[in-house]
């Protein structure tokens, strides 16, 4: 056995090196024997302080041990060489000869060819890697690259928590905002709804009921001075003759109603019922309000403090549009797909090993295969099915225009990457291509065939010939259906219609003759 | 120490991401019925995501990440967060990556204040400061963020071993700002600064390295980066750097190009740097458009060394070589094409369809690099760069050869149809190799006035003015340094002693070995009229007339690897107080090394970089980087 010297090694001398090289750790020349590395280390590498203390001229104890005797690194995990067989080195699998070397790693024991030792790290004297007070060591590649963090990367840093900490210190404020501002709304809404039942249906009170309404709200909101303003409080616009000041309602500053700011709206109260009905209104909904008009003007950041919010909750809770549905059931059918190939490619597998060592398959496995095989294609039948009416659907606006097409090069990648196994399988259970290969075995794979069907192989060829372009045209008549129909030529329509009926009653036949000899 | 392989786990984090459900608990406890509506009605959100990237990260995405991946993951909608007409689409998820910087961060708070998207998933490729962070928390007033995440990529990465900054050097056309300034371009923009110190941290992060920090101490702009990379590590001490001690310690190198101008002056023979030099190649997209007589599929193609095995094995190899790997390829093209050619029975059309998606795509790579090369070709061709690239390395490798000289004047300099850039260049080349001596002032100013005559403008002329001050700036300051260094300490200057002698040596066989060349050559373009690289017949670099010239860092890798690295010339900053005594007496291994070029690297020096990688099988690793990638072009334009 061999051993690498290393800084304090020098007390293992007596050990028997069967390749007379010693190699420097550090910078790996090649030394006779360990008092010369010993004394290259020192000087060439600057070791000399840390030697000194393993150095065999000086006791290290006071027991007065002989420094042979002082622990070096364990090494009772080292396999020794077999002298029967050949030893192998553990990376390269290579025969250790002379030349090529051996040595244990002194980590993990095993032998290696000194070329796949040569990797440098620090170990202990319990040949454990040890940052602080190992000492240097060639080890194999294996322990050299599983030292922790040497192939670690990929650092980050989340920092949700310090964000939702910010948000909530943050929120307090916003809240107590939000709350004023929807009691204040509550009031308006009913305040003005109560004035407008006892003005109701008499005409004449038209302007007392204004008036009425004009001092409730100022009761309500503390309106700013309006005098005191000269331009408006949002977009910073000077107050003209024609660029007239308003209050808003509900939180009483002084804006302008310039359109094109859209600083502040005369909004319908209907509406606003509508968009804040979780609100508590108490007459909203017994009064009937079509015929009244009743408006209250907001400023935009009022609008926006109350109503975001609200039109984002709606909008989440609102069905989803119809490309966004298909899509879920689409990507569950994808799932169920993926999760039952498996089980029929281990089952496909075994049937063609079995054809390999000339075995007849067990009959139960073909039926199960054919089963399966079958129900695949009936998922991916409704998954192509799906993929197109998902491209059927009319895109609201550009992004699902853009969802839209992703889905179809899913889809399609989709079909591409798992339909093919299914295609593999009339190898597998096409009797043609097994008779050809096996003359010998005719009359059992005669017996296989029939198992499946009772059609010649020239009749399945042409069967299945017949079928590839009856799809085609299918195919065809499909688009040109769908597009007839957007085109409202009803005529059309109907003649397609009977011409896919007949195709498909002609495929129908075919496939029932075929069974599952038809891999289309 | 592969990028690709940060950058993949980078980029699961980010499509794959989910809420903790530590999170939720937080959420639920403090929101009111309408908000935290993202978190609240998260189960009827659909599964597609979109992905929201700046323009900075759009490019980090695109160049590791493919279109189809990102869709397997179900982001089926990808925008830029500037672009303020997206649609509303509250059912979906959004993935938010952008890069921490003002105009990134205004966008997201808009976005914020008006979600257009049910829940957010906010990712930045770098640190983010606390205040920025807090007008984000402030801005989310629905509680749509359900995760903000740093992670660190703020750098482009061009191969497994090589990033870039994408820092442009001289006058950039926009802002008109110079990354460096003073006369001798020894001072750092500050905000330049500011944005490569923390890109390099975020290579540091991401490598999850703690390193210790040495530098060309005869570069100012070194040690200020170097110094400001320590302030920030050891800022960041406790809560970011703390990663495993290794028991050998990584190392950052910082070096300055001004210390080795050669190898970014001379025109390069291997394919990734001859597309740069020569169409240009951005982000993994190469515009070939200028071609005359393009297909109209070709005009933008995308070079991924990942994505693209031919280009993966050849980026790297010599014209001529790449001539050879390029037949190979289109002849197991031919092979596949004749098979398909016979297509009689059912069988054969379902094998057919079976391989027609990786038929189609062989076919696509095959014109690709096809019309790549051809274009390649004729630009040789049509600024005889064969002749200028022969001259260039001669003059690069030789000391006083009145043979260069003399072709350089009679054959080159007079020669009409050769671009100015070139003949200035050239002269850069010359001044560069004989500035130390002064004898052969006479001989540049005889060149300058031939260059005078042909007519040479005066904006052609400033670029050697400036590059000829700046190169005397950086020799006296090298002067100065090795003057204070002698007084340092005697060994140093024997090993300088040494090096000369062996610089001698080398000079000495290199001679017979260009004598060899030349004729060599000239035999080989009697017979094959130029056509392709000479010398390739021997397939050696030392063989060939065009990669005789050999980087500095080349050199200096060689020197680290076996812990020659000069103490004196790159001083050792450690971020771990004590380690510095040890190891000034210790000649400590090397394994993990990041070297960054200040003022831009180049594919050649990549090239040095990812051969000394695969020879050392994982003993040492080594990334290389640099505030850009240069081409020759960049390169002296940056002293107009």
């Amino acid at each position: 056995m061999s051993t690498v010297g290393s800084a304090n090694s020098s007390s293992r001398t007596s050990i028997v090196n069967a390749f007379d090289l010693i190699v420097c750790p550090i910078c790996s020349k090649e030394f006779h024997n360990l008092q010369n590395l010993n004394n290259h280390l020192d000087v060439d590498h600057n070791l000399a302080d840390h030697a000194n203390t393993t150095s065999p001229s000086i006791p290290t104890n006071g027991l007065g041990e002989t420094p042979k005797k002082k622990r070096g690194i364990k090494r009772s995990h080292w396999k020794t060489p077999r002298r029967d067989k050949d030893n192998l080195c553990h990376d390269c699998g290579g025969t250790l000869t002379k030349p090529t070397g051996m040595v244990n790693c002194p980590k993990c024991g095993e032998l290696y060819c000194k070329r796949h030792c040569k990797n440098i790290m620090k170990l202990n004297l319990d040949a454990e890697y040890d940052v602080n007070n190992g000492s240097w060591y060639n080890c194999c590649y294996a322990c050299f690259s599983s030292r922790p963090g040497y192939n670690d990367f990929g650092a980050s840093v989340d920092l949700t928590f310090k964000f939702e900490k910010l948000r909530s210190s943050k929120s307090e404020d916003k809240r107590l905002r939000l709350l004023q501002l929807e009691n204040r709304l509550v009031r308006l809404i009913d305040g003005i709804i109560s004035i407008y039942e006892n003005y109701k249906g008499s005409l004449l009170m038209q302007f007392r009921m204004n008036t009425a309404i004009f001092n409730f709200e100022c009761s309500v909101a503390p309106w700013k001075d309006d005098l005191a303003t000269t331009e408006c409080n949002i977009c910073g616009q000077k107050f003209t003759v024609l660029l007239r000041k308003h209050h808003c309602r509900l939180c009483g500053n002084v804006v302008c109603d310039d359109e094109s700011t859209n600083c502040s709206t005369n909004i319908p109260i209907t509406s606003l019922i509508q968009q804040a009905q979780n609100l508590p209104f108490q007459k909203a909904n017994a009064t009937d309000l079509s015929d009244a008009d009743l408006k209250l003007r907001i400023c935009r950041q009022c609008i926006e403090t109350v109503f975001i919010g609200r039109k984002f909750a709606l909008d989440i809770q609102a069905a989803k549009s119809a490309i966004l549905q298909k899509y879920e059931s689409i990507s569950n059918l994808s799932g169920a797909i993926v999760a039952s190939l498996p089980e029929f490619m281990s089952l496909l597998r075994k049937i063609e090993g079995n054809k390999e060592e000339n075995e007849l398959s067990n009959e139960n496995d073909l039926r199960n295969l054919s089963k399966l095989r079958e129900k695949l294609l009936k998922l991916f039948a409704t998954y192509s099915t799906l993929n197109r009416q998902i491209n059927a659907c009319y895109p609201k606006n550009n992004s699902e225009r853009r969802i839209q097409e992703a889905i179809q090069i899913t889809a399609s990648q989709f079909i591409n990457d798992n339909v093919l196994p299914l295609k593999a399988i009339p190898s597998a259970l096409n009797p043609a291509a097994y008779d050809a290969r096996q003359d010998q075995n005719f009359g059992e794979s005669k017996k296989l065939s029939s198992v499946l069907n009772k059609l010649t192989i020239k009749e399945v060829k042409e069967y299945r010939e017949e079928l590839m372009v009856l799809k085609e045209q299918i195919f065809i008549l499909e688009e040109s259906l769908t597009n007839a129909k957007i085109q409202r030529k009803f005529d059309e329509v109907t003649i397609l219609h009977t011409n896919l009926k007949e195709l498909n009653d002609r495929v129908k036949e075919i496939q029932d003759m075929l069974g599952d000899e038809g891999f289309l | 120490m592969n990028l690709f392989d940060v950058a993949d786990v980078y980029i699961k984090r980010i499509v794959n991401s989910t809420i903790k459900p530590s999170h939720e608990g937080l959420t639920t406890t403090m929101t009111s019925p309408m908000i935290g509506a993202g978190a609240m009605y998260g189960n009827t959100s659909s599964r597609i995501k979109a992905l929201l990237l700046d323009k900075d990260t759009i490019s980090t995405i695109s160049m590791c990440a493919t279109q189809s991946e990102l869709l397997k993951n179900e982001i089926f909608l990808i925008d830029t967060i500037e672009n303020k007409n997206r649609d509303v689409m509250r059912h979906l998820k959004c993935l938010v990556y952008i890069k921490p910087v003002e105009e990134s961060i205004q966008c997201l708070i808009d976005e914020l204040n008006n979600p257009k998207y049910g829940e957010y998933h906010v990712f930045f490729n770098n640190l983010i400061s606390k205040s920025q962070l807090e007008r984000l928390a402030e801005a989310d007033n629905l509680e749509v963020v359900v995760k903000v995440e740093e992670i660190f990529q703020d750098y482009q990465i061009l191969n497994e071993d090589l990033f870039s900054f994408e820092m442009t050097l001289g006058s950039s056309f926009h802002d008109n700002r110079k990354l460096f300034r003073g006369d001798d371009l020894s001072i750092w923009d500050p905000t330049s600064l500011k944005n490569c110190s923390n890109s390099l941290i975020s290579v540091l992060l991401s490598l999850k390295l703690r390193p210790e920090i040495k530098f060309d101490s005869h570069s100012k702009l070194c040690s200020k980066l170097a110094h400001e990379i320590n302030n920030e590590i050891n800022k960041n001490d406790k809560n970011l750097f703390d990663f495993p001690k290794m028991d050998v310690p990584p190392i950052l190198l910082i070096l300055d190009r001004k210390m080795d101008p050669m190898t970014a002056l001379l025109q390069p023979w291997t394919y990734r740097s001859m597309i740069n030099e020569y169409i240009g190649i951005k982000r993994n997209i190469v515009d070939l458009s200028s071609v005359p007589n393009i297909d109209k599929e070709l005009l933008k193609v995308t070079l991924t060394s990942k994505q693209d095995p031919f280009y993966h094995d050849s980026m790297y190899l010599n014209f001529g070589e790449l001539g050879d790997k390029i037949k190979i390829y289109v002849n197991d093209y031919k092979k596949i094409t004749k098979s398909n050619s016979k297509i009689e029975t059912i069988d054969d059309i379902k094998q057919f369809i079976e391989k027609f998606p990786e038929f189609k795509k062989i076919s696509g790579n095959v014109s690709k690099h096809m019309a790549i090369i051809s274009e390649l070709d004729r630009q040789l061709k049509i600024k005889d760069i064969w002749d200028i690239s022969e001259i260039e390395q001669n003059l690069s490798v030789f000391k006083d050869d009145d043979e260069d000289y003399k072709k350089l004047t009679e054959k080159i300099l007079i020669n009409p149809d050769i671009d100015f850039f070139y003949k200035v260049k050239l002269c850069c080349i010359y001044y560069l190799r004989y500035c130390h001596d002064g004898s052969n002032e006479p001989r540049i100013n005889a060149i300058i006035n031939k260059l005078k005559t042909q007519g040479i403008s005066l904006d052609e002329l400033s670029i050697f003015e400036n590059f000829r001050k700046q190169i005397n700036f950086v020799n006296k300051r090298e002067n100065e340094m090795e003057q204070s260094n002698d007084i340092n300490g005697d060994i140093t200057n024997v090993s300088n002693n040494n090096s000369k002698d062996t610089t001698m040596t080398h000079d000495l066989l290199s001679d017979i070995l260009k004598k060899f060349n030349s004729k060599m050559e000239s035999a080989k373009n009697m017979q094959k009229n130029r056509n392709r690289n000479a010398g390739n017949t021997n397939n050696t670099n030392e063989d060939n007339v065009y990669l005789q010239h050999i980087p500095e860092l080349s050199h200096l890798l060689s020197d680290l690897s076996m812990g020659q690295l000069s103490e004196t010339r790159y001083k050792t900053l450690t971020t771990r107080s004590g380690n510095v005594a040890r190891n000034k007496k210790n000649n400590q291994p090397v394994q993990d090394v990041v070297v960054f070029v200040v003022g831009g690297t180049t594919f050649e020096e990549a090239r040095f970089v990812h051969q000394f990688n695969d020879t050392m099988k994982g003993k040492i690793r080594i990334i290389l980087g640099g505030t850009s990638i240069l081409s020759t072009k960049d390169y002296l334009n940056s002293f107009s």
